[in-house]
C-alpha cells in the first residue's frame, strides 16, 4: 500500500516538475517523462531484494536513461527532456537532509556514513547516465557504419 | 547580403539554444549542421556554456565570423523541442528565410505562463513530500513552501541576484518554515517536508547536464557546470543546517 501511495506521489510530483521546467504546450511529453519517472521508481523498489542502495540506484537510473534515449528517438525530441523529470524520484534529497542532520548534531559517525551514502548514490546515477548515452552512441554509430578513422 | 540575414538567424538559434539549456554537443552540431545546410564552408563552432563562437566562409569567399553571449541560462523544455525541430528542418533546407524569422520571432513573443510554473511548485511540493513518507497535513505544509518559495525564488530572479545565494535563502526559507512548523504543533515529522521541498531546489539538472557535456567530450563545460551543481547542493545543505542550528530543530 505504502509502495502504490509513493509511486503516486512520485508520478504527480514529477509531473509538477515538468511544469516548472516550462513544458507548458507539450503535455504528452510531460505525461511520458513522468511515468518514466515512476517506472524508474517501480525498478528501485523491484530490486530490493539486492539490499544495496548503490545498485539498486544504478540500475533504475540506467532503465529511465534507455527509456528516455528510446522516447526521444521516437518523438524526435532531445533526451534530456526525458531525463531531467524521470531521474527526480532518485535524486538522494533525504540523503541531503540527514547529513546535514547528523552534522548539527554532531554525530561525526553517522555524518560520514550518510554523506558517503549520498556520494555513491550520486555517482551511480552518473555512471548509469554515463553508460547508457555511451552505449547508445555505439549503437548509432554500428547502425551507420560510421566508423570513426583510425589516425 | 542574404547570407547575412540567414546567419543572424542561425546565431540567434545557437543562442536561443544554449540560453535554454540545451548541451553543448547538440548546440555545435544544430550551428554546424545548419550552416553546411546552407552551403558555408570552413566552419568551425566553439561553445561553452554562456558564451559561442561560429566562423565560416561566405558564398563569395569572405570569411564570417561572429559570437554570442548568453549570460542567465534558464531551462526551458518547450522550446528546446521547437528548436530542435527547427534546426532539423533548417539543415534539411525545408524553410524559406522569412519563414525562419517568423518562427525565431513567434516563439520570443511567446509570453510565459506564469500560473502553470506556481502550480508546479505547489504539486511538486506537496508531492514530494508525501513520496518521502509525508501525511496530510504535512503535504499541506510542504504545499505552503512550495508556494512561499515560488514567490521569494520569483522576487530573487527579478532582482538578478546569482543562483548560489539565492538557493541558499530559499532553502533557509524552507527550514524556518518547517521547523517553526513543527514547534507549533501542526505536524510531527519534518523529515518528509523538508527533503520534499528540498526537491526544487536540488540541481539534478546542471549534474545531468554536466554528464552528458563530459561524454560528448567538452570537458571545459562538464567541469563548469559540474562545479555549479555542487555549490548549489552545498548551498542547500548549509542552508539547511544552519537554520537547523539556529532553531535548534532536531
Amino acid at each position: 500500500m505504502e509502495e502504490i501511495v509513493q509511486c503516486l506521489a512520485a508520478f504527480i510530483g514529477c509531473f509538477g516538475f515538468t511544469f516548472i521546467f516550462r513544458i507548458h504546450k507539450n503535455i504528452r511529453f510531460a505525461f511520458i517523462g513522468s511515468l518514466i519517472g515512476t517506472i524508474g521508481w517501480i525498478i528501485y523498489l523491484v530490486t530490493k531484494f539486492l539490499n544495496n542502495i548503490f545498485l539498486q540506484s544504478f540500475i533504475a537510473m540506467l532503465c529511465i536513461s534507455l527509456l528516455a534515449e528510446a522516447m526521444a528517438r521516437f518523438y524526435k525530441a532531445p533526451a534530456t527532456i526525458f531525463i531531467m523529470v524521470g531521474c527526480f524520484p532518485l535524486v538522494p534529497g533525504s540523503g541531503i537532509y540527514y547529513t546535514m542532520l547528523y552534522a548539527v548534531q554532531g554525530m561525526s559517525e553517522l555524518f560520514m556514513e550518510s554523506f558517503l551514502s549520498t556520494l555513491g548514490i550520486s555517482m551511480s546515477l552518473a555512471l548509469a547516465i554515463l553508460i547508457s548515452s555511451t552505449a547508445l552512441q555505439v549503437y548509432k554509430r554500428i547502425k551507420l557504419k560510421d566508423y570513426a578513422p583510425i589516425e | 547580403m542574404d547570407d547575412l540575414k540567414i546567419l543572424e538567424a542561425i546565431n540567434e538559434i545557437g543562442y536561443l539554444l544554449l540560453k535554454h539549456g540545451a548541451e553543448i554537443y547538440r548546440v555545435e552540431e544544430s550551428l554546424k549542421r545548419m550552416c553546411s545546410g546552407f552551403g558555408f564552408t570552413n566552419i568551425e563552432v566553439f561553445a561553452i556554456p554562456s558564451y559561442f563562437t561560429l566562423s565560416l566562409t561566405l558564398h563569395d569567399g569572405t570569411p564570417y565570423q561572429s559570437s554570442k553571449r548568453s549570460r542567465s541560462n534558464r531551462i526551458h523544455l518547450d522550446h528546446l523541442y521547437e528548436l530542435n525541430n527547427l534546426v532539423r528542418k533548417i539543415s534539411n533546407q525545408e524553410m524559406t528565410l522569412s519563414e525562419i524569422q517568423k518562427e525565431i520571432q513567434n516563439m520570443k513573443s511567446q509570453n510565459l505562463n506564469l500560473h502553470l510554473i506556481f502550480i508546479g511548485y505547489i504539486i511538486s511540493a506537496a508531492m514530494f513530500c508525501v513520496f518521502f513518507g509525508g501525511n496530510v497535513s504535512e503535504m499541506i505544509v510542504s504545499g505552503f513552501i512550495g508556494c512561499i518559495l515560488y514567490n521569494v525564488i520569483l522576487i530573487m530572479e527579478k532582482l538578478a541576484i546569482n543562483s548560489i545565494v539565492r538557493t541558499l535563502i530559499a532553502s533557509m526559507i524552507l527550514a524556518t518554515i518547517a521547523i517553526c512548523a513543527k514547534k507549533i504543533g501542526i505536524i510531527t515529522h519534518q523529515q518528509s517536508v523538508i527533503t520534499g521541498t528540498l526537491m526544487i531546489l536540488v540541481p539534478g539538472i546542471a549534474i545531468t547536464n554536466s554528464l552528458r557535456d563530459i561524454i560528448g567530450g567538452d570537458f571545459v563545460s562538464g567541469l563548469s557546470r559540474m562545479i555549479e551543481a555542487i555549490l548549489i547542493a552545498a548551498s542547500i545543505a548549509i542552508g539547511v543546517g544552519i537554520m537547523m542550528m539556529i532553531l535548534g530543530g532536531v
